[in-house]
């Protein structure tokens, strides 16, 4: 298992499009904190609170963006390989449950290492390291790996994957905001399948994000178990 | 202890059946040959056993085995039409793979197999540049690099220039000599003939027909092929040949025709005699595996 997941991780790190997204987070990051030494004295917040601001900020980045970055990234997890014919060998060499985990644990720590750098930087400039925001932005991305699973289990081709993981990268996010803030029945429910609305209570609500991936995991190694390679 | 047995093994897509309820036993220590026409089943069949598909209804056991999750270090695969991680090197293949199946190898062992398909000097090299053929024998590297107990190989030899398919013949038996169960599928009839202890041939979803050479070539007898040589040329004799035997193919010296019954190769010689010719030499070949293989087709064509 440990083999896959370090495969996945080097893979996904050499790539140009992580490399990509790995630069756009700490361009937001560094660049939010330029910025808001430029105008720190126009500030009526306390010095503790614009720290704070700076990690809600990369939070902010990631929650809006991550969807698209974890889809666009992973999309073709498991039908690139499958398609590709790869996965024959894998299956042939271990099981199959031990392949979907160490997927999960590979791109996990991929995005735990780009979290991991964001904050980095922030405590580099503020010397402050918001614990509870760091979390909660792990457990939303954990989520959204989990769903990525999900998409390249249900959908054959690569190509497709992409196309409709970038849709679902931007229309969830706004779904997911909009059942949040709505009393409307019909869309009112949604929220309960939302990793945003965990994080959006003033308690430890984020742990449920967990339980939410390591449900959309199980999923998928059931989806893989039942496929043919 | 039996190396494979599948009960009522199906794989049906939709309405089709691919693979008909197929029950095998395969024992340990075999070189177990494969054959059938494309499209017959046989990569579908392997396939299943493997784990790379899953049947529609049956059972497979491997080594005694229900679950072949339990055995998995045990067996050793070379799937069909396999891809391979363009930016890895051969050595770094090996060493994935085994890593994934739970071994560690040192670089001698990956040296070991990599020398026994021929492809240590490409150790080096990444994959993405390698041919079919090369291909191919990485994948027989990587099912035999850990030295399973069982090893099953989606025709082996294809696509491998004929040099390398010799020295691949070579490697398995000799794998096989030492108590590997390989259970390979082929479209080369020769090579099966020559190195496999028992052949299968698969018809449409179906075992066609089973066991060793011999015991093939003994139930195929009926196409018996005999060549006498004569002391004298044979030509006025030919017509009366032919009636005792059917068609006769006449070359100087040489007599050849097919026959299913043994008694009258003798009635020809004893006609041959009476008529003031010598039999040097006679020479009755038992069907080739060739020849069983195109019957077998033949009955299905018929049907």
């Amino acid at each position: 298992m440990l083999s896959i997941s370090k495969h996945e991780y080097l893979q996904l790190l050499k790539s140009i499009k992580s490399i990509l997204v790995i630069l756009f987070l700490l361009g937001v990051t560094y660049g939010g904190i330029q910025l808001t030494e430029q105008f720190q004295g126009l500030l009526t917040e306390s010095p503790t609170d614009v720290d704070a601001m700076y990690a809600v900020g990369i939070s902010f980045a990631v929650l809006s963006f991550g969807p698209l970055f974890v889809f666009s990234l992973s999309h073709d997890v498991f039908n690139r390989e499958i398609s590709g014919r790869m996965m024959r060998f894998l299956v042939t060499k271990t099981k199959r449950t031990n392949i979907v985990l160490g997927k999960f644990v590979g791109i996990s720590m991929f995005w735990l290492s780009i979290l991991v750098g964001a904050f980095g930087v922030i405590y580099i400039f503020t010397q402050s390291f918001d614990v509870k925001v760091f979390f909660e932005t792990v457990s939303v991305v954990s989520v959204f790996i989990g769903m990525a699973f999900v998409l390249s289990l249900l959908v054959a081709k690569p190509m497709l994957s992409m196309f409709l993981g970038v849709i679902i990268g931007i229309v969830y996010p706004a779904i997911s905001v909009w059942s949040i803030f709505s009393d409307s029945w019909y869309i009112k429910w949604f929220r309960f399948l939302s990793p945003y609305y965990y994080i959006s209570e003033e308690s430890y609500l984020f742990l449920v994000n967990f339980g939410l991936a390591a449900l959309i995991v199980f999923v998928s190694t059931d989806l893989f178990k039942r496929r043919d390679v | 202890m039996n190396a494979i047995q599948t009960v009522n093994l199906t794989k049906q897509y939709g309405n089709r059946a691919v693979v008909k309820r197929i029950d095998l036993t395969v024992g340990e220590g075999e070189l177990y040959g494969f054959l059938g026409r494309n499209g017959a089943g046989k990569s579908t069949f392997i396939n299943m056993m493997t784990g790379i598909i899953h049947p529609t209804e049956g059972q497979v056991k491997l080594l005694d085995a229900s679950n072949r999750d339990d055995i998995l270090s045990q067996i050793g695969v070379l799937p069909d039409y396999s891809s391979y991680y363009d930016h890895l090197t051969a050595r770094q293949h090996l060493s994935y793979f085994s890593s994934i199946q739970g071994y560690k190898l040192s670089k001698n062992d990956v040296d070991v197999a990599l020398e026994q398909v021929g492809l240590l000097e490409h150790a080096n090299g990444k994959v993405g540049k390698f041919s079919f053929g090369m291909k191919k024998k990485l994948g027989i590297a990587q099912a035999i690099v850990h030295k399973p107990k069982l090893v099953f190989l989606d025709e082996p030899t294809s696509g491998v220039d004929a040099e390398s398919s010799i020295h691949i013949q070579r490697l398995l038996q000799r794998l096989n000599n030492n108590g590997m169960t390989i259970f390979m599928t082929s479209h080369n009839l020769a090579e099966v003939e020559k190195i496999c202890s028992s052949i299968a041939i698969m018809q449409s979803g179906i075992i066609a027909d089973e066991g060793t050479l011999h015991s093939l070539q003994k139930k195929h007898s009926a196409q018996m092929e005999v060549t006498m040589k004569v002391s004298d040329d044979a030509t006025t004799l030919l017509n009366a040949i032919q009636q005792l035997i059917g068609s006769v193919v006449h070359e100087g010296q040489t007599l050849a025709f097919r026959t299913d019954d043994e008694q009258r190769i003798g009635d020809v010689v004893r006609f041959l005699v009476r008529n003031g010719l010598t039999v040097y030499r006679i020479a009755i070949n038992q069907p080739s595996l060739e020849d069983i293989f195109l019957k077998t087709h033949k009955g299905e064509r018929e049907q």
